[in-house]
């Protein structure tokens, strides 16, 4: 069992699990998983491909119980929600928790709609209030100006950098608390990697951002705290300074060595 | 072994070019068939008689026992080569021992000069003479020595089937000559205008036999105003199809609005019953129950569709008839709309299984990333995938679609048979189109082709018509293929 | 959230909880129709195939099988029918095969990815999608009157090829492009010429899904009535036939056409003999079907790629 940092013990915890475990038919994605996750901080998860890190994630949204093989074990709360329990409203948890996703997925309609189509559904806003929402939500992406005069326009017609930025355009509309993103940056470029780490940052002021990453500078420029994970195991959890300059494992400095992975 | 290689290469490029080749190759031969319909002769018939002053209005050319049938029709159309039936003029006495009044007669020579009394011929069936350039048929016109009226009429009617309006060339009558002594002003009537009518001429009473001969004389000429190509056209154009008519007529419009009505009716029952489907198969069933239920659907996609026919020939068409045949006045099961039902269910399968090709093969990422945003299963649906797969499911919805247009059982066995033109002046007329007999073009091609001469200008036709058919299908198929390309998540 | 007016707030509080409850209503109606409209789509199939089979079973016996029709088709069986169309469904595999089979080797190996490929692409498939009454046209102008074959079992087979040959074209060409690239990249490895992977490690491993395809399209011409109707169709056949090769020049009645045949008679043959040819020819169609399914499954388990 691997023991938080202590300096978590000043803050919020709003996300958590305890003793997950994840098998997808007879392979263990996740081997005993306690992981508890601070409010409005930015959580790194890093780790070699394969590690578990993004089955993590989507434990806390539920999002792979679509995989066909898919078992869990142990316990996970979200915003003081259970994820697997029978009795949870699914989609108000997932409004709750937004994502966003290593591919950027623009949906196949214009990019107005894409960023309206979440509040439209929870909120049944129309007209003036939903252009208010959608503005807001793209000013706060960093993408309105550039996109303000082209939103009847496909989303797809959009470069890979701003289609990122729309799907966290998109997913702020509907006003998450707590924001997952599964390796956000590595299919952009250096310039719209920058803009987005930019963004966590700010996110980070009123949200709690849970990043899944393969790259260590981007874990140790934007985030509070880091936690390894290998094998489908935890490692190491600490503040990301700590993490970085001086792991505890073994295991942990050989990965931000770079001795494999 | 090179050579053997070589000659596998070889062997494979020269069929595939004659399996790339095959549809260019049928069309060829489809359209050099087709040309026999251009290679026609049109014709013409028509009756004229002159009426006693005294007739009532309501006598008509083809009442009056001394008229003449001015038919030309193409050569054979009416079987009967061998036993013409041309019989000669009445003599004066006959016309008095049967109390005759008046009389036509046609001359066998078309030159005035050439005119004897004893050759007048009062024509029954035809004389074989095309309705080109310098055709004309001279109609002699006198009264017996009884009638002692001062006007007799001239009326003029088509003979049984045929239909001037419809002519290609113009049909004009007119008067060549008056008997000496009559005054009358010389006419010329368009047919194409005036069909049918009547005109008052004075009275030429003929004494003799040899008197006959100068009677009136009326012309009747057809003078072709477009070439046999455009004319055929024109034909093909038209809103009739009864190609058995001794003047036939191929309007191949009713077919192609027929078959185009029920394709589209079909399609708007199968279309979403289908894509429901799909999206039941690919998105909402359990992976254990599409396992059973996508073969299942296979399985009707491979019923013959001739077995189709006849389960809605037995079962739906007297449902229906029972069920609505009062209300809306039908007069059999068999019609355009029962034809649709059917067809709808021979395109359920099609569109179905497309369609879950289509669904299958919309990203993942694009469900996940819906889902993460809260939205439930059928916003899932309803908002990103069906929009996401939008070219595709056209595409499936043209195939089927093509599919159906040119299904040729079904129709045949269901559609009652009888070639009409719907009607779309008014909404009530047009449901009545809908549920009354009717008859697309693949079936008209499958049951007459096995009635007609060979090589014969209604042959000709039918290939015409599987010409259109090709074509229009060969269109839409390409469509399909087109769009279902466009798919629009390729980034 | 910081931006939105505190209007929009209080708004959104207060819509949300009503608008919860009818979305889930919703997406229950729209989820449960699509429930309804395929039960219905699949149950009307069943339907169907059970109404034929309750309508036919009772006139099939043996000696309807096997025995020719008489009283001019007013009574007894329908074996010239069912041999015509065994004979038909034989012949056209025969000419399909290697055609089709050549044809899909060309699209997918041969032909290249460019403007020529896909103008063959498009032609195969406006083809694949022609009417078959198309087929029966071309049947009669080409090889009925043409090459003076007339009507007979040889032109039957010769426009059913024709039917069929896209089909085949397209499921060899995608049984071959099934076929995993390592196996071909270990045939290049090993030295062998382009024909030599073909022939020893494509085809072999293509072969399950061609043959099944082919069956399948084949199944599907053995069902259609206007080609046959068109080039080989006889309705009064007798229970013998010409022994040798004159069996190709005979014209011969088969199950779909007699159908056809029997409607344009009007009412000759009577309802319970429609009905057992009826079910014949669906059982004929149906058990090819089910076998090409169970081979293709059994296939797909068994190739792991």
């Amino acid at each position: 069992m691997v023991e938080p940092p202590n300096a978590l013990r000043a803050e919020q915890i709003v996300v958590e699990t305890h003793a997950l475990t994840v098998f997808y038919g007879d392979t263990q994605a996740l081997k005993n998983v306690s992981l508890p996750i601070a409010r409005n901080r930015v959580t790194a998860l890093i780790g070699p491909s394969g590690c578990g890190k993004s089955t993590f994630l989507r434990c806390l949204n539920r999002l792979n119980d679509r995989i066909p093989g898919f078992r869990m074990q142990g316990k996970v709360r979200v915003l003081e929600m259970d994820p697997y329990s029978k009795h949870t409203d699914l989609i108000e948890l997932r409004r709750r928790v937004g994502m966003v996703f290593q591919k950027p997925t623009p949906l196949p309609m214009s990019i107005y709609d894409n960023v309206a189509i979440g509040a439209r559904s929870h909120y049944g806003l129309r007209g003036k209030q939903l252009d208010e929402v959608v503005e807001q939500a793209l000013q706060r992406a960093a993408l309105w100006d550039e996109v303000k005069d082209i939103l009847k326009r496909p989303a797809l017609q959009l470069s890979g950098g701003q289609q990122q930025r729309l799907c966290i355009a998109r997913m702020l509309a509907v006003e998450p608390e707590v924001i997952l993103m599964d390796e956000p940056c590595s299919a952009l470029d250096p310039v719209s990697t920058f803009r987005i780490e930019e963004l966590m940052i700010d996110l980070a002021k009123d949200h709690t951002v849970i990043v899944v990453t393969h790259n260590m500078q981007q874990a140790a420029r934007v985030s509070h705290y880091t936690a390894f994970f290998m094998y489908g195991e935890l490692v190491e959890y600490d503040v990301s300074k700590q993490l970085f300059l001086s792991p505890k494992q073994k295991a942990t400095e050989d990965y931000i060595s770079g001795r494999f992975g | 072994m090179r050579r053997l290689g070589r000659l596998f290469d070889t062997t494979v490029y020269i069929t595939g070019i004659m399996v790339s080749v095959a549809v260019l190759v049928m069309f060829y031969y489809i359209a050099r068939e087709s040309t026999y319909a251009f290679r026609q002769t049109f014709s013409w018939g028509y009756r004229l008689a002159l009426l006693p002053g005294d007739a009532d209005s309501s006598a008509t050319p083809n009442s009056a026992p001394y008229s003449s049938l001015v038919a030309v029709n193409p050569e054979g159309a009416d079987g009967l080569d061998e036993k013409e039936e041309v019989f000669p003029a009445p003599t004066i006495q006959q016309m008095q021992d049967e109390s005759a009044l008046v009389a036509t007669a046609t001359p066998l020579a078309s030159d005035l000069s050439q005119i004897r009394a004893d050759t007048l011929y009062r024509d029954d069936w035809r004389s074989p003479k095309p309705a080109e350039e310098g055709t004309r048929v001279l109609v002699l016109g006198y009264a017996a020595p009884g009638y002692s009226l001062p006007t007799m009429y001239l009326a003029w009617e088509p003979d049984h089937s045929f239909e001037p309006r419809l002519a290609s060339y113009r049909l004009v009558l007119r008067l060549l000559r008056a008997p000496e002594g009559v005054s009358i002003q010389p006419f010329e009537i368009d047919l194409r205008k005036q069909p049918t009518g009547r005109i008052a001429l004075p009275t030429w009473v003929a004494q003799t036999d040899a008197e006959r001969t100068q009677g009136y004389v009326f012309e009747v000429a057809a003078i072709p105003q477009t070439s046999t190509f455009w004319a055929t056209l024109r034909g093909v154009l038209g809103t009739e199809w009864a190609p058995t008519l001794i003047y036939p007529r191929y309007g191949i419009l009713p077919l192609v609005l027929a078959t185009t009505l029920m394709s589209i009716l079909a399609m708007l029952i199968a279309t979403p019953l289908g894509v429901a489907t799909a999206l039941y198969l690919s998105e909402v069933a359990h992976p254990r129950v599409r396992e059973w239920l996508k073969p299942a659907l296979e399985l009707i996609a491979s019923v013959p569709s001739v077995v189709l026919g006849y389960f809605g020939l037995m079962f739906v068409a007297p449902a229906l008839q029972a069920w609505l045949g009062q209300a809306l006045g039908m007069q059999s099961g068999r019609n355009l709309l029962t034809t649709s039902i059917i067809l709808a269910v021979l395109a359920i399968p099609i569109v179905a299984s497309v369609t879950e090709d289509v669904l299958k093969a919309v990203p993942e990422s694009l469900r996940e990333s819906a889902i993460a945003l809260g939205l439930n299963h059928s916003e899932t649906l309803w908002k990103v995938v069906l929009p996401a797969a939008r070219a595709g499911v056209v595409a499936a919805v043209l195939i089927g679609a093509a599919r159906v247009y040119g299904e040729t059982m079904i129709v045949w066995i269901l559609s009652g048979g009888t070639a009409t033109m719907p009607a779309f002046h008014s909404p009530v007329a047009f449901a009545q189109s809908l549920v009354s007999s009717t008859r697309g073009v693949p079936d008209t091609i499958a049951i007459e082709m096995g009635n007609v001469t060979f090589e014969s200008v209604h042959y000709g036709h039918l290939f015409l018509l599987g010409l259109v058919l090709f074509c229009l299908t060969v269109v839409v198929n390409l469509a399909a293929l087109r769009i279902g390309r466009r798919q629009v998540w390729r980034v | 959230m910081e931006g939105v007016g505190e209007s929009t707030l209080l708004t959104l509080g207060a819509a949300r909880s009503g608008r919860r409850s009818r979305r889930m209503l919703i997406d229950l109606l729209f989820i449960g129709g699509l429930r309804a409209v395929a039960l219905l789509s699949v149950v009307t199939v069943l339907a169907i195939i059970g109404v034929i089979i309750a309508k036919g079973l009772p006139t099939i016996s043996w000696s309807f099988l096997t025995s020719p029709p008489q009283e001019g088709m007013t009574s007894g069986g329908i074996y010239p029918m069912i041999r015509g169309s065994v004979l038909l469904m034989l012949g056209t595999l025969v000419i399909v095969l290697p055609i089709g089979v050549l044809g899909g080797v060309f699209l997918a190996e041969y032909a290249g990815q460019n403007v020529f490929s896909r103008f063959i692409h498009a032609s195969v498939a406006s083809l694949a999608g022609t009417p078959s009454v198309i087929f029966g046209l071309f049947g009669l102008a080409v090889f009925v009157i043409m090459m003076q074959m007339g009507v007979s079992l040889l032109a039957g087979c010769l426009t059913l090829a024709l039917f069929t040959l896209p089909a085949v074209v397209f499921t060899t060409e995608n049984a071959i492009r099934s076929v995993p690239e390592s196996f071909i990249e270990a045939g290049m490895a090993l030295g062998l010429s382009r024909w030599q992977i073909l022939w020893k490690i494509v085809l072999p491993n293509a072969m399950p899904g061609i043959l099944t395809g082919v069956v399948l399209s084949t199944g599907r011409a053995a069902g259609e009535a206007p080609p046959i109707l068109l080039t080989a169709g006889i309705y009064y056949a007798t229970g013998s036939l010409p022994r040798g090769w004159d069996i190709l020049k005979q014209p011969v009645a088969n199950l779909p056409y007699h159908l056809a045949e029997g409607y344009r008679q009007g009412g000759v043959i009577p309802e319970a003999i429609v009905w057992g040819t009826c079910l014949t020819l669906m059982l004929f169609v149906l058990i090819i079907n089910i076998w090409a399914i169970m081979v293709r499954v059994r296939v797909r388990r068994r190739q792991r790629w």
